[in-house]
């Protein structure tokens, strides 16, 4: 009876989300399209009892009427730092006007629906977000850098999201060539007073010597929701380094899954989290190490003050090939409350016997004699905490790949202490 | 090198179990399958009181409802049920007083052991209870601690004579239905170990249960209940062997220990259990749920060395409900050949300014599967919680695993848990260090590995310490990374 009412919900949902779905899609793409499509019917939201999903709750999302929107202006917040080049979306629609594109010999950089992407590469269809952003999918960046092209200057992607009950679905995908190497700096606003579910999917391919970074910067609100999906794919002697910022949102979700399926490469994955209220945010990470000789570090550090709770899960593969592995994982969280959870899972799978693997949690509070040491030069208790969080949190914060980024974020962090 | 790590590497997967003989002991078996006739009949044939008969046919009820977890790390045919005997007692049973009415092929198996109760008896002065496939057939010095009002004898006998504690205690840490194989325990479970410590005695010996299943077909299906009134001290030891068979016997157990304010107790445990041969056929599955529930002021502390068993299933936990109680878990598994465990610990901190513990040192060879999978969770009313765990990982061979899952979750900011892991294997520079200074290989890795776990191994009471250091060099005899 109960299976009867969830799928009858559901259904209702796809049924309200294909009618006011309009945005074009690649010929290319519509066989990818269309399996999803037909996945679908038999997907259902996952409750905690699913243990990818133990700690955080799909009910809020699942019970809406979502539907797309046809709103395709917004203003770009002023804070945001200047670059020369960017790429606007509203509400899933690229943004031409406030858009600057590079003119770069061998860069090819358009929006979803004037791509002809062809491909994906995030793996298994038995999950109901991933099947809803490929079935319907809305403009994101497609990015195909050529060999030997370096970029030097970051791309900033500027995502916005605006209105009422209204779903968005970006669609994101990079391949970098051999030799070339790309800096993106994405940020994900959700306006104030806005109830929107973002339900984001990006992947990124890095072939032979390819350098890929990317800076996250994400700013939620007060009733939205915002899930977001990485699926990286590396090849030999390349790097993939990303750093996620959650500075605000109500109910946060990453999922980042990074395969090193070639020697001799380098994974790096960082984020930092600051949720206050009641706000929620989770992040996931899978590290696969498929061949040899490779290195991936993680950093994820968190502080989480008055009701808002937090979650890592960090998840290494190692498998029976990937000899001479070097892993290692570390998660730390600053509680400020008695009000505030942190449930952390740092997972290890290993099958190889030559590797080095390594994970770290801690939880804890502010050292009293810290502060006490501060106040003792004429600190205040506030100033002081200040001091230490703004330290705790540059571990993550100096890995920015661009600096420009660090007054938004850093402005943050001291107002949600204030 | 590479040839000389298969040899020894082959050696590790010949070394045989030495512990796998059977015993010609006529047993008196309930038939296979289980209902509510057939915990009748255990019930019967125990002469034991309504409530408990209640208490078991309430928990079957409960059992036939739930569905057999699949979240461990562990692959491995389900056992059949209905194709268990749940009760095998040896033949003939009488009351036994003294060693010397032991039968004597009985005291030959235990000499076997090399754990000869006789010898134990006299020369260590601990006191023994014997369990073999589910029913206590020995207890060692029953009259000595008398004297001090501490009660240890077998399950069945504390239901006769010590109701009101049983009844009390029994199902208070592990509930009747907190899991499956708990479930199933308290409905069919034949006998174990029970020892209570009166307030304020000092246990002037260590107590302690060796388990043996012996019988073809059947499940191991004991319970232990140990009470530690206030500020008492307690500890226990507990062993367990099982002969070589092809098929694959089921052991589910539960252990309930009880620390009233201020009281301590101290569990160890040498796990080994029949782990089936090099190919992975036979051996033991080792489900079992052990929990501890601490008061005010109290500690308890699990002492493991899991050698055994095909599957292992086992967390053993803490409830620190009281304030300032203390919790604490030490363990080596090891694992080879086809063996595969997912053990851990679970520390549920409650009151205020509990503290927890966790060392766990992991070691798989062959191509066995070894994964930590513990929870620490503070409470938002558990105001200065302290945890600290340490996970190790020491791999031998490329065909191995060794996992961890650790969970933590914290709801109090006064709270420090720090949690870490490593994997790493035994690094040549090690093993060259030492062959220079003339030690052989084997001895260099047994050094290597004893140094390893020597953080667990400190923790056991003396007559185990040697027993799971002898263990250790039998399961990984020659082992080199």
């Amino acid at each position: 009876m109960e299976t009867m009412t969830n799928t009858t919900k559901e259904n209702q949902l796809i049924q309200s989300l294909k009618s006011s779905y309009s945005s074009p899609v690649a010929k290319t793409f519509m066989r990818i399209q269309n399996e999803s499509a037909a996945r679908l019917n038999d997907l259902t939201f996952p409750n905690s009892r699913v243990e990818y999903w133990k700690y955080t709750r799909t009910g809020q999302i699942a019970n809406k009427m979502w539907a797309f929107s046809t709103q395709k202006e917004a203003e770009i917040p002023e804070n945001l730092p200047v670059s020369k080049y960017r790429m606007v979306f509203v509400n899933g629609y690229f943004n031409q006007e406030k858009s600057i594109l590079p003119e770069i010999e061998g860069l090819s950089i358009r929006p979803f629906s004037e791509s002809s992407l062809d491909q994906k590469i995030a793996q298994g269809d038995d999950d109901i977000f991933k099947a809803l952003n490929t079935a319907m999918p809305q403009d994101g960046y497609i990015i195909h850098l050529i060999r030997d092209v370096i970029v030097e200057d970051p791309i900033q992607m500027v995502f916005l999201y605006e209105g009422n009950l209204t779903i968005v679905q970006p669609r994101s995908f990079v391949k970098l060539e051999s030799g070339s190497g790309l800096k993106v700096s994405e940020f994900h606003i959700h306006a104030n007073g806005s109830r929107v579910f973002a339900n984001i999917h990006s992947e990124v391919s890095v072939h032979n010597n390819a350098h890929y970074k990317i800076d996250i910067v994400q700013q939620g609100s007060e009733h939205g929701f915002h899930l977001h999906e990485t699926f990286g794919e590396q090849d030999k002697n390349c790097t993939y380094s990303q750093n996620t910022f959650t500075l605000s949102g109500n109910w946060t979700r990453n999922n980042s899954t990074i395969r090193l399926t070639g020697e001799h490469s380098e994974c790096n994955i960082n984020g930092f989290y600051i949720p206050n209220l009641k706000e929620h945010i989770d992040n996931h990470t899978i590290i696969d190490h498929e061949k040899p000789n490779c290195e991936s570090n993680e950093l994820y550090r968190g502080v989480l003050i008055d009701k808002s709770t937090g979650v890592f899960n960090g998840k290494v593969f190692v498998r029976q090939d990937a000899q001479k592995t070097n892993a290692f994982q570390s998660n730390g969280n600053i509680i400020f409350s008695d009000t505030a959870t942190m449930n952390s899972k740092p997972e290890l799978e290993i099958y190889a016997d030559d590797v080095k693997c390594s994970h770290g949690s801690t939880t804890g509070q502010l050292d009293d004699e810290a502060i006490f040491y501060l106040m003792a030069r004429g600190l205040s208790r506030e100033s002081a905490r200040k001091l230490l969080i703004n330290a705790f949190a540059e571990d993550v914060l100096e890995k920015l790949v661009n600096e420009n980024l660090r007054p938004i974020i850093e402005e943050t962090i001291n107002t949600k202490l204030a | 090198m590479a040839v000389d790590e298969n040899e020894i590497l082959d050696e590790v997967t010949s070394s045989p179990y030495k512990y796998g003989f059977t015993t010609n002991i006529e047993s008196d078996k309930a038939p296979k399958g289980i209902s509510e006739e057939i915990i009748r009949l255990i019930s019967a044939k125990k002469k034991e009181p309504e409530w408990m008969l209640e208490f078991r046919l309430e928990s079957y009820r409960k059992w036939t409802k739930m569905i057999e977890p699949e979240w461990a790390h562990v692959d491995y045919p389900k056992p059949d049920f209905q194709a268990i005997h749940y009760y095998a007692a040896p033949q003939p049973k009488k009351k036994l007083d003294s060693l010397d009415e032991v039968d004597p092929e009985l005291l030959d198996t235990f000499n076997k052991l090399g754990i000869s109760v006789d010898e134990q008896k006299r020369l260590t002065g601990v006191a023994i209870d014997v369990v073999m496939d589910s029913v206590s057939v020995a207890t060692t010095f029953k009259e000595k601690l008398a004297e001090l009002g501490i009660i240890f004898c077998s399950f069945s006998e504390a239901v006769q004579n010590h109701p009101e504690l049983v009844q009390k205690y029994i199902g208070s840490v592990v509930p009747r239905s907190d899991n499956f194989y708990a479930a199933l325990n308290s409905a069919v479970f034949t006998d174990g170990s029970f020892a209570y410590i009166p307030p304020g005695v000092r246990c002037p010996m260590e107590l302690s249960t060796y388990f043996r299943i012996n019988e073809a077909n059947t499940g191991q299906f004991e319970r232990t209940l140990v009470i530690a009134d206030k500020g008492s001290y307690v500890s226990y030891l507990e062993g367990c062997t099982a002969p070589m068979r092809d098929e694959n016997q089921l052991h589910a157990a539960v252990v309930e220990l009880v620390a009233l304010d201020d009281a301590e107790i101290k569990y160890s445990t040498v796990q080994n259990w029949y782990p089936g041969d090099e190919h992975g056929k036979g051996g033991i599955y080792n489900f079992v749920t052990k929990r501890g529930l601490c008061e005010t002021n109290s500690k308890i502390s699990w002492t493991q060395v899991e050698t055994g068993s095909a599957v292992t299933w086992k967390y053993p936990s803490c409830v620190l409900k009281g304030d300032n109680s203390v919790g604490e878990f030490y363990s080596v598994a090891v694992t080879n050949n086809f063996q595969q465990a997912d053990t851990g610990t679970k520390m549920i901190h409650v009151g205020k300014n509990t503290k927890s513990t966790i060392i766990s040192k992991g070691i798989s060879a062959g191509r066995s599967n070894n994964s930590y999978r513990g929870l620490v969770k503070i409470n938002k009313g558990a105001e200065n919680a302290r945890n600290f765990s340490q996970c190790d990982s020491l791999l031998m061979g490329d065909r191995c695993g060794a996992h961890t899952f650790p969970y933590i979750e914290t709801s109090n900011s006064s709270a420090k848990v720090e949690h870490e892991a490593t994997t790493s294997k035994i690094g040549e520079d090690q093993i060259f260090y030492c062959l220079q200074r003339g030690i052989s290989e084997e001895k260099a890795i047994s050094l290597i590995v004893n140094g390893y776990c020597k953080d667990v191994l400190n923790k056991l009471p003396m007559e185990f310490a040697v027993e799971a250091q002898k263990l250790l060099a039998i399961s990984l005899e020659g082992s080199v990374g």
